[in-house]
């Protein structure tokens, strides 16, 4: 089995009268992706910054490679940190860049120009080594931004959103990349509002809703955990329906999205009996304008999860 | 680590031209264009622009202005003789800085000690009040030499009315004299009524006062081009806790000391160089001697940009965003310039404006380099402004140290 290299134990932590963290254990495993997910408030951001060494806890403890990040240079030291924006200096080229960054993590000597060069390699930016960070696409933009974080071969990468506002093919080279990191040895958290991410590159997800860790564990496990062996069900609205469809789409068992235009929810066996709901929700005056059946996501999971933590 | 965010700072500077030539370029020729100003307006004689209005036509009248005119003090702009309404619309358009009047309603000019309205009337825009005091004592002087036996003959009528009454031979006697020397004055001789051969001006510096002017623009221009520039690398301070590089750094064995700190020695490095080109097209174009000054100027330099530098970086380190700081530290950059001397020289100030000077760091630093270039002032005379810019520079890198560090908790 590989090393924790993150251990949060009954994390909590109070701003005022808001409990921001509460109670919050997770670990993270050398060699695992782990992505954090959760609605806007969450907490995510606030672990995160306790993970980076940057809050103190009410109670609880995190550890970074065994020891404490608030109070440990060497726990801090373990840590690669990608922020959401672009955090690197647009005037400078792509080796300026890393090899600043890496001067930054503690490096010197011929040990700069190595650990430089690995990051190039792995963002493949090594032909554009010399080019200004303004001159680089998005994408290239994010890898580069995720390698300087990792300069310093950390034991755990926390990445905060690491492919927003990057468009399909950029986000899959991103992927690419943290699957080498990851197959490196090194453990990684990131987090995310996009579920379909989240699928596709973690090996295990953990949902956190006003402060708490609602669930956690492999993706397979979550989405089998709340779908079974049931299908999705989504019902799309032209716009949020009134209470007698309200009615009928709770009697199916299905949750609404924020906005109330999608509605979802587990679905097995006879699939003829969607005709039937539609027909219903035509008749209740509700204007559907599209039913469909899917493989279950986490996007399913998270909101049976956000609706049961309403109850 | 402190040095890879020097680094980081040079890379960011040589990469962007723009940046550079602002650093460099820019502060050298603004430093050119004031320096031929100050140069050119200092040191030789001013020519005042002069309407004459002469209403009296008469002997006396035309024997002072033909003197005004041979003494190359005055320029004669409009009409030879105006009447005195033209005279007055020359100085109200700015074509002449001064009129001069010689009214016919008026005393007579041998009228000294009458009774009457004055025989010359000085017509100014006051916003030039300062060519009233210039055209008078060129008036006085000329006055004089040009018409002794009026002047010394006015003196004589009120010593006999005041004091003692003459006897018709003495009378007779000084009559002749005057003639004499009203003669002699009208043929160019000298008439031994002078004032010019009892003043002999002495320079304290003995540098000539153009020389003077552009070692004091230097350091004026110098300094404010470094406020500016520290402006921009200080900024990056705040940038950097907005993009993120801030969280990145402050996870690392360095923190937010390397950062400041870096951006410190940066600033110092960049300012002083700055400053030197300056110096150095002073020293080359201008004749400043910067040689023979050098270990002086380097302390002064130096502490110049250690106040600058921690300055603007306690303002970055203080405001929220880059465009708080940016538009903050501009506020307080043409404040600090204008009162402390670096847009108009501290003397043309009043004494209270040039007192307000002595708040801000750039009254300090002319004030070090006018003692040192124009009065060649000895290590005593630098160690109080060179110790409060230091101090001062210093203490703001302190604050800014624990006022980023608070910063980033947030």
């Amino acid at each position: 089995m590989s090393a924790t290299v993150l251990e949060i134990s009954d994390a909590r932590r109070a701003f005022a009268d808001r409990q921001a963290l509460a109670d919050v254990s997770l670990q993270v495993a050398a060699g695992e992706i782990v992505a954090l997910l959760g609605p806007n408030g969450a907490g995510k951001t606030t672990l995160m910054r306790a993970i980076a060494g940057r809050l103190r806890l009410d109670s609880g403890s995190v550890k970074v490679n065994g020891l404490e990040p608030y109070s440990s240079p060497a726990a801090r030291a373990a840590l690669g940190i990608v922020p959401q924006a672009i955090a690197l200096y647009t005037q400078l080229t792509v080796r300026q860049n890393l090899e600043v960054f890496a001067r930054l993590a503690g490096l010197a000597g011929p040990r700069v120009d190595a650990s430089v060069a690995v990051a190039m390699s792995r963002a493949g930016l090594s032909d554009r080594a010399d080019e200004r960070l303004v001159n680089l696409s998005g994408g290239m933009q994010r890898r580069l931004n995720i390698v300087a974080g990792t300069l310093h071969h950390p034991k755990l990468l926390l990445l905060d959103e690491p492919t927003v506002g990057v468009d399909l093919h950029a986000r899959e080279s991103i992927h690419a990349l943290l699957r080498v990191l990851r197959d490196s040895g090194m453990g990684i958290l990131f987090s995310t509002h996009d579920f379909d991410q989240a699928a596709e590159v973690a090996d295990r997800a953990a949902f956190m809703i006003d402060g708490r860790l609602v669930s956690a564990g492999p993706v397979e496990d979550l989405i089998r955990d709340t779908f079974g062996e049931a299908r999705e069900i989504v019902v799309v609205f032209h716009k949020a329906p009134a209470d007698a469809a309200r009615q009928i789409l709770g009697a199916w068992k299905l949750t609404a999205s924020d906005d109330e235009h999608e509605w979802n929810g587990p679905q097995s066996g006879d699939y003829s009996a969607l005709a039937r709901l539609e027909a219903d929700l035509q008749q209740a005056g509700a204007h559907v304008s599209e039913i469909r059946v899917r493989e279950p996501g986490l996007g399913g999971v998270f909101r049976h999860l956000t609706d049961r933590s309403r109850l | 680590m402190t040095g890879a965010m020097f680094r980081i700072m040079l890379y960011t500077l040589l990469n962007d031209r723009g940046a550079l030539i602002m650093a460099f370029i820019l502060p050298v020729l603004f430093f050119v264009v004031m320096a031929e100003i100050f140069s050119s307006t200092s040191g030789g004689p001013i020519q005042l622009r002069v309407a004459i209005a002469d209403e009296v036509q008469s002997d006396l009248s035309g024997r002072l202005l033909t003197a005004l005119k041979a003494s190359g003090a005055i320029e004669i702009v409009g009409a030879a003789n105006n009447t005195r309404d033209a005279a007055e619309k020359l100085v109200a358009k700015g074509t002449a800085d001064a009129a001069l009047v010689l009214p016919a309603d008026a005393r007579r000019l041998d009228d000294i000690g009458g009774m009457g309205p004055p025989p010359i009337v000085i017509v100014s825009d006051p916003v030039r009040s300062v060519t009233v005091s210039m055209l008078s004592g060129q008036i006085q002087k000329n006055f004089f030499e040009a018409l002794p036996d009026v002047a010394l003959g006015g003196v004589v009528g009120l010593i006999e009315d005041q004091f003692v009454e003459l006897n018709d031979d003495q009378r007779d006697d000084i009559a002749a004299g005057l003639a004499e020397m009203g003669a002699n004055a009208r043929a160019g001789k000298s008439g031994g009524w002078s004032f010019g051969d009892m003043i002999r001006r002495q320079d304290v510096t003995g540098r000539s006062a153009a020389t003077n002017n552009v070692a004091y623009y230097a350091g004026a221009v110098a300094f404010l081009f470094l406020l500016f520039s520290c402006m921009q690398g200080a900024v990056s301070l705040a940038e950097e806790r907005q993009s993120g590089i801030l969280e990145r750094i402050m996870t690392g064995p360095g923190g937010m000391l390397v950062l400041v700190n870096g951006k410190f020695m940066f600033l110092v490095v960049q300012g002083f160089m700055q400053m030197l080109l300056i110096f150095l097209t002073a020293w080359l174009v201008y004749g400043v001697d910067l040689p023979a000054h050098w270990a002086a100027w380097s302390v002064i330099t130096l502490t110049a940009c250690v106040a600058a530098a921690g300055m603007s970086l306690l303002v970055a380190a203080t405001c929220r965003t880059p465009n708080q700081a940016r538009d903050l530290w501009t506020v307080i950059v043409l404040i600090a310039s204008v009162v402390g001397g670096s847009m108009v020289p501290r003397f043309f100030m009043p004494l209270w404006l040039r007192d307000l000077g002595w708040f801000t760091p750039n009254t300090w630093v002319l004030e070090a380099y006018s003692a040192l270039f124009w009065r060649d002032a000895g290590p005593d005379d630098l160690l109080l402004p060179c110790g409060l810019l230091a101090v001062a520079g210093l203490a703001s890198l302190l604050a800014a140290e624990w006022m980023a560090a608070q910063r980033a908790k947030l």
